[in-house]
């Protein structure tokens, strides 16, 4: 058991890892082969891993309604949305182009309300698949709603930021103020005066800033993936150290 | 009479046409003198079409003697050679020829390629102008720093993105695809086909055209093979610091394990894990952990997986409830692997909730507003945020805020740190996230490696120093030494 939990995977990350490393420095084609041949079997895992994560959805949500947890009603919506969402992706193919007879009520329903009524052309029309219109007309949107909110949420954020409480936040408020000047559209000669103020911030302090924290970054990846090839670093696998 | 004269201009279109849409099978044929090319089949076509106005076919036909004369003036390179392009995979040649005297924005050259001597010929993706970046010094990874490499132009001849046509794009049932809009989808076909190897020959002409579009070739047809390389020496100085900055890792991870008593410098926001786990038991309100919104592959997701290790160790050890929604389905199932040994180590198995692991969705913002909900009805009462993210961190974390919990961050991500700082009550920076797992466990091996990123972090401040100071005083092979591709 223990080689199989342990010893197994840390053999296969130091060899991946290894192999990996090498990679990097082979022009051959052997050495693209073999990170497409990985990348296959990240989607593969990727794959077959979403089915899990499915039941782990499903599994968390019925729980929630068997136990009727506040809020379960929710719970619903998960089922609904989900099973409304995979039937429209089994059931319509994803070309659009789809015979009028052979779909039925449902792509007549589909074709009248959603995509307009164009005439009918020998029996075949273009419908919408509900799939993709679904997603753009619900999932799109929403997420876009939830996007837009982030700009209230920069504004409550910039202002308990920019208080000027203490020295650094001083200097902060006025960086910021000079930055913001710079590059807020509103009036062409502010923009024209503090524009090579602004830059000169953004390039210069911010950037020399952003270097230094990229450097640690970078060096930090490698220390990481230092331990996990050499197997020092084994919290990942579960059962601790 | 008009139709005579239309059939006419259609005719003498369509000769000039033809005299101008394959220029290469000329010099194919014996890569003989250079050949100046008659204007193209649209030129042509202005031309048929000026029989009536006979002022402005002066003026063009001006124009067009001007235009050719002045490609005739062109100097051409003294030498063309075709080679292999250097550190690649064998699918690519280069023509390599001096600067030529006469090079100005109004010429470009163009490269034709085929299998052949004999042609077909097909034009090599894009068009290099005359201008400096197609010099050997605009790569000097490959070409070095040496002053001939600002003389000498270097065009790469990708073999593998030269297009020699469309065909109809076939489904499984062998029938002709087509796309949202009911057009036919087509897929290119390209002169490197399956059949075709490293080590295969091509033939190469060089062009140089106007901005008429006349073509010129430049020297004879010339033939290659391109070759494979295996090790790209253009990366070597990449090569050598990652490995001597592994040998001084693994060595002061050596060192550790004799001298356990490294001093590391205090972290605040991992001093503040334990204070905030014990604030969520005192107050008997559930922590919140995310682990990011980058995949397992993602070493920031790594770096947070192993925190949360830790993490749940110490929440195991209190008896509090630990909730993780998941974004990915691989990180779900590694979280709770973590989670269960953890609970295991702290000798709690029993306490262990799968449920409290769980996958919420791949969709960025609705796994926001869906974590943003379990902040709003479970008010957890410490919150981390431990990975990478994206647009989404300032609205988890905002409400995580208003919901009063103590929130500890850590990420990699530049963008991002702005927010967690203004609205986390600790942050942990760039490489503190990665330190993080060392930091907490507290073990030796793991805490030397931190030393050894210490020492590479002391080689770079030394080089940009001592850089900068040499760059100053004109001194650039440090500069030099350190370009890569």
């Amino acid at each position: 058991m223990t080689f199989w939990k342990k010893k197994f995977p840390i053999a296969l990350a130091f060899i991946c890892g290894v192999v990996m490393f090498f990679r990097f420095f082979s022009p051959s084609h052997l050495a693209d082969q073999t990170l497409t041949e990985f990348s296959d079997w990240d989607i593969i895992i990727s794959a077959v891993a979403s089915f899990l994560g499915i039941f782990s959805l499903l599994h968390n949500h019925y729980t929630k309604l068997r136990r009727k947890v506040p809020g379960w009603g929710y719970s619903i919506v998960v089922y609904v949305g989900f099973t409304v969402m995979a039937l429209a992706g089994f059931l319509f193919k994803v070309d659009t182009k789809a015979n009028l007879y052979k779909d039925g009520l449902v792509g007549v329903f589909m074709r009248m309300t959603l995509h307009g009524s164009p005439p009918p052309t020998e029996g075949v029309t273009t419908i919408v698949n509900p799939f993709n219109w679904i997603f753009m007309n619900f999932m799109v949107s929403l997420g876009a709603t939830m996007f837009a909110l982030l700009a209230f949420y920069i504004a409550s954020a910039a202002f308990r930021a920019f208080r000027a409480k203490t020295r650094e936040a001083t200097v902060l408020l006025i960086a910021a103020l000079l930055v913001m000047v710079g590059r807020v559209p509103l009036w062409d000669f502010l923009n024209t005066a503090f524009s090579p103020v602004s830059s000169w911030i953004m390039n210069n302090p911010n950037m020399a800033a952003q270097r230094g924290i990229i450097f640690g970054i970078v060096l930090s990846q490698i220390a990481l993936s230092l331990r996990i090839i050499f197997g020092i670093e084994r919290t990942y696998m579960g059962g601790g150290d | 009479m008009i139709k005579h004269t239309t059939v006419l201009i259609l005719v003498l279109a369509a000769v000039l046409a033809l005299a101008t849409s394959v220029p290469a099978q000329q010099g194919a044929k014996g890569g003989g003198p250079p050949a100046a090319k008659a204007p193209p089949a649209a030129g042509s076509a202005q031309t048929a079409g000026r029989a009536h106005t006979p002022a402005p076919a002066d003026a063009a036909a001006q124009e067009s003697a001007k235009t050719k004369a002045a490609l005739d003036s062109f100097i051409m390179p003294a030498t063309v050679e075709l080679i292999d392009y250097p550190n690649d995979d064998g699918r690519s040649l280069a023509l390599k020829f001096p600067k030529s005297p006469s090079e100005s924005p109004n010429f470009t050259y163009v490269v034709y390629v085929s299998k052949s001597a004999g042609g077909p010929w097909y034009r090599a993706t894009g068009a290099a102008s005359t201008s400096g970046k197609i010099l050997m010094s605009a790569n000097p990874a490959d070409f070095g720093w040496a002053e001939e490499t600002s003389e000498t132009h270097i065009i790469q001849v990708e073999l593998a993105k030269v297009k020699i046509g469309e065909e109809a794009f076939k489904g499984r049932d062998g029938m002709p695809q087509k796309n949202l809009e009911g057009e036919p989808i087509k897929k290119d076909l390209m002169l490197w086909d399956k059949s075709t190897r490293p080590g295969s020959t091509f033939y190469v002409r060089l062009i140089v055209t106007n901005k008429s579009g006349i073509e010129r070739q430049v020297g004879p047809v010339l033939s290659g093979a391109p070759v494979e390389q295996w090790a790209d020496p253009a990366k070597a100085n990449n090569f050598i610091f990652s490995v001597l900055f592994c040998v001084v890792v693994l060595i002061f991870i050596a060192y550790a394990r004799r001298n356990p008593n490294l001093f590391i410098r205090k972290i605040p926001g991992l001093s503040a894990v334990e204070e905030a786990v014990g604030r969520a038991t005192e107050m008997g309100k559930p922590i919140l952990y995310l682990n990011g919104m980058d995949p397992i592959g993602s070493l920031n997701t790594l770096a947070s997986i192993n925190i949360l290790g830790r993490v749940s160790r110490k929440v195991a050890e209190y008896d509090s409830k630990l909730i993780v929604p998941c974004r990915d389905p691989i990180v779900m199932t590694v979280s709770q692997e973590v989670v269960r040994g953890a609970y295991a180590d702290a000798g709690r198995p029993d306490a262990y909730r799968e449920d409290n692991i769980w996958y919420v969705t791949m969709e960025q913002f609705a796994y926001t507003a869906a974590v943003n909900g379990i902040m709003l009805r479970e008010r957890p009462a410490a919150n981390f945020f431990f990975g990478g993210y994206y647009a989404e961190s300032l609205l988890l974390t905002e409400t995580g805020a208003s919901t009063g919990a103590i929130q500890i961050s850590g990420t990699d991500a530049l963008t991002q740190l702005p927010f967690f700082i203004t609205t986390c009550d600790y942050t942990l920076i760039g490489e503190e996230l990665y330190a993080a797992s060392a930091y907490l466990a507290r073990e030796p091996r793991l805490l030397g490696s931190l030393r050894g990123q210490d020492i590479g972090k002391m080689f770079i401040l030394v080089v940009v120093v001592v850089g900068t100071v040499l760059a100053s005083l004109g001194k650039v092979w440090l500069d030099h030494m350190l370009v890569t591709k």
